[in-house]
């Protein structure tokens, strides 16, 4: 915000670092969330109002991991959920961008599917979870379908945008210099909508991640979401931060993973996002 | 003719909007009455209205929509306050920056819709726990975006003011503030879906009224037409508030230009 120049940092140990403040930001918040429990688990209200029914706290956590782990529950789980997020996932990266490609392209198609992709976009579609459930029964693909619906509108926007928002003087370039329109598709078209669309795949990951444990928890044999539900009805809430956890670190990896995509796929481009923090999206659709 | 077809031309994209709107719901509508006939599967757009009508004539429907809106307003409110305290706290002090955010971006991540059943064991069935979740939801998109508003103000902009002598309490509300606008307006936009997603979701779990628990109960009972009807409903919320916030934001920024 200010430009004033910088003054070089007195101490310039990694131990003073924003990363190493975030550390230790993390970790305090662990340890006072232990103790919080620890001093609840003295107080009587811990029994009156059966605290540890819903609040768990790091250790016990921890603990619930590898039980779950060493009772193989939680690979298990996982891998069902991951089955539903790719399935759905890659239909919707497939579907957004063809539809959202020719919707760009071509006016008259846009002018018809416009207004059915901006209501769906608005509305929660993890609502249809239950009715989807009526439809097509319990298993991966009725999942998978929630996933996809929660997923496909990001990316079709962002396609859309992307390629709406090619640079006209680089197909004009292209042109001028007797490029075929299939080279302006694959030369220009492509490299410059791709750090939009891979902005819209970002920002589906948080939304698909949602939709698998919304569409686990109502009905499935299996997934974090379901196991989640399990344990809740049995008052058991180390499992459920478990899985938290897990598809915590699961969004933050998907997170970076894109990121290294998009420097790979368009590193002209990356500059911009470095100027955000590392893991801060921002929701620019 | 020419008349018509220049009218035509002048608003083609209005006219292919509802022209495409009435074709789908024909086609939806044949393909229940001749394709597939079973009410359970599919559930035509007349059979929706129907039953829409059907639920407003015995009250049923307004309880529901009442609830969800209460749980869904107070959530908001109090996230979009919070949300745009802290971003502007991060965005002021590095020490906050630094201490927060990798809070922020874990929270972000985190599918808080997870610790609904633990919300609603906490909180019990009612308001409570919704506006909790919704809260959670809604707070952090709001936070994001006042935070990178605010830190990616125009450079120039900056300089120009302090080149004609304006002092820090000026570029801030002057040049730092406007410039963060579109961005805040933005959050607030993404906000309401996420809000809306935790209403719903947490009324799927355990509640007494609200029109997640409206669609479960309608589901779980096989009347496929009235979860329809709530789906319906919310569609028409979502698309209504998202509409209005992208009104107020073209207002309130008319220099920006818009993304989707």
């Amino acid at each position: 915000m200010k430009t004033a120049p910088k003054k070089p940092p007195r101490i310039p140990s990694g131990l003073r670092s924003s990363r190493a403040i975030g550390a230790y930001s993390v970790i305090a918040g662990l340890v006072v969330w232990q103790l919080a429990y620890q001093g609840l688990a003295w107080t009587h209200y811990f029994k009156d109002y059966a605290i540890y029914h819903f609040l768990s706290s790091p250790l016990q956590v921890m603990q619930s991991f590898g039980e779950l782990y060493q009772s193989g529950e939680l690979l298990r789980n996982s891998y069902f959920s991951l089955l539903e997020f790719v399935y759905g996932f890659l239909l919707a990266i497939v579907v957004g961008v063809l539809i959202g490609f020719i919707m760009a392209t071509n006016k008259k198609i846009n002018y018809f599917l416009d207004p059915w992709v901006s209501c769906l976009y608005a509305t929660p579609l993890v609502a249809l979870a239950p009715v989807i459930m009526v439809w097509f029964g319990l298993g991966i693909f009725p999942n998978s379908l929630v996933v996809f619906l929660g997923a496909v509108f990001p990316i079709l926007l962002n396609t859309y945008t992307g390629i709406k928002s090619v640079r006209q003087n680089l197909v004009e370039v292209i042109r001028a210099f007797g490029g075929s329109s299939t080279q302006v598709f694959f030369k220009v078209m492509i490299p410059d909508a791709t750090p939009a669309i891979i902005t819209g795949i970002r920002l589906a990951v948080g939304r698909a991640v949602i939709s698998v444990v919304v569409a686990e928890l109502f009905g499935a044999e299996a997934g974090l979401g379901f196991m989640v539900y399990f344990y809740s009805q049995r008052f058991l809430p180390g499992p459920v931060f478990v899985a938290l956890v897990v598809l915590v670190v699961f969004g933050i990896l998907s997170f970076l993973a894109l990121e290294k995509v998009q420097g790979w796929l368009s590193p002209w481009y990356t500059y911009q996002l470095r100027r955000t923090a590392p893991g801060m999206e921002m929701d620019r659709s | 003719m020419s008349a018509i077809t220049s009218i035509y031309r002048a608003h083609e994209k209005k006219f292919d909007a509802v022209i495409s709107v009435i074709l789908g719901l024909m086609i939806w509508q044949l393909v229940d009455s001749f394709f597939i006939r079973n009410p359970l599967v599919l559930v035509g757009p007349s059979r929706v209205i129907q039953s829409f009508l059907n639920l407003v004539s015995r009250g049923v429907l307004a309880r529901h929509v009442y609830a969800t809106f209460v749980e869904f307003i107070l959530g908001y409110l109090v996230g979009v306050v919070i949300g745009i305290g802290l971003g502007v706290a991060m965005a002021l002090s590095r020490r906050t920056r630094e201490i927060l955010s990798p809070w922020v971006m874990i929270w972000y991540n985190a599918p808080i819709i997870l610790l609904a059943p633990l919300f609603i064991t906490a909180f019990g069935l009612g308001l409570a726990s919704k506006v909790v979740i919704v809260f959670i939801a809604a707070v952090f998109p709001v936070l994001f975006n006042t935070y990178t508003g605010l830190t990616t103000v125009d450079g120039r902009l900056v300089e120009a003011v302090r080149a004609f002598g304006g002092n820090s309490k000026q570029i801030f509300f002057k040049v730092t503030v406007p410039g963060a606008l579109p961005l805040m307006m933005t959050g607030l936009r993404l906000s309401v879906g996420r809000a809306l997603v935790g209403a719903i979701v947490s009324e799927f779990f355990g509640a007494r009224a609200g029109i997640g628990f409206f669609i479960t109960a309608a589901s779980e009972a096989f009347r496929t037409a009235e979860a329809l009807v709530g789906v319906v409903l919310l569609a028409i919320g979502g698309y209504v508030t998202f509409e209005v916030l992208k009104y107020a934001e073209r207002k309130i920024a008319p220099w920006y230009e818009h993304r989707v």
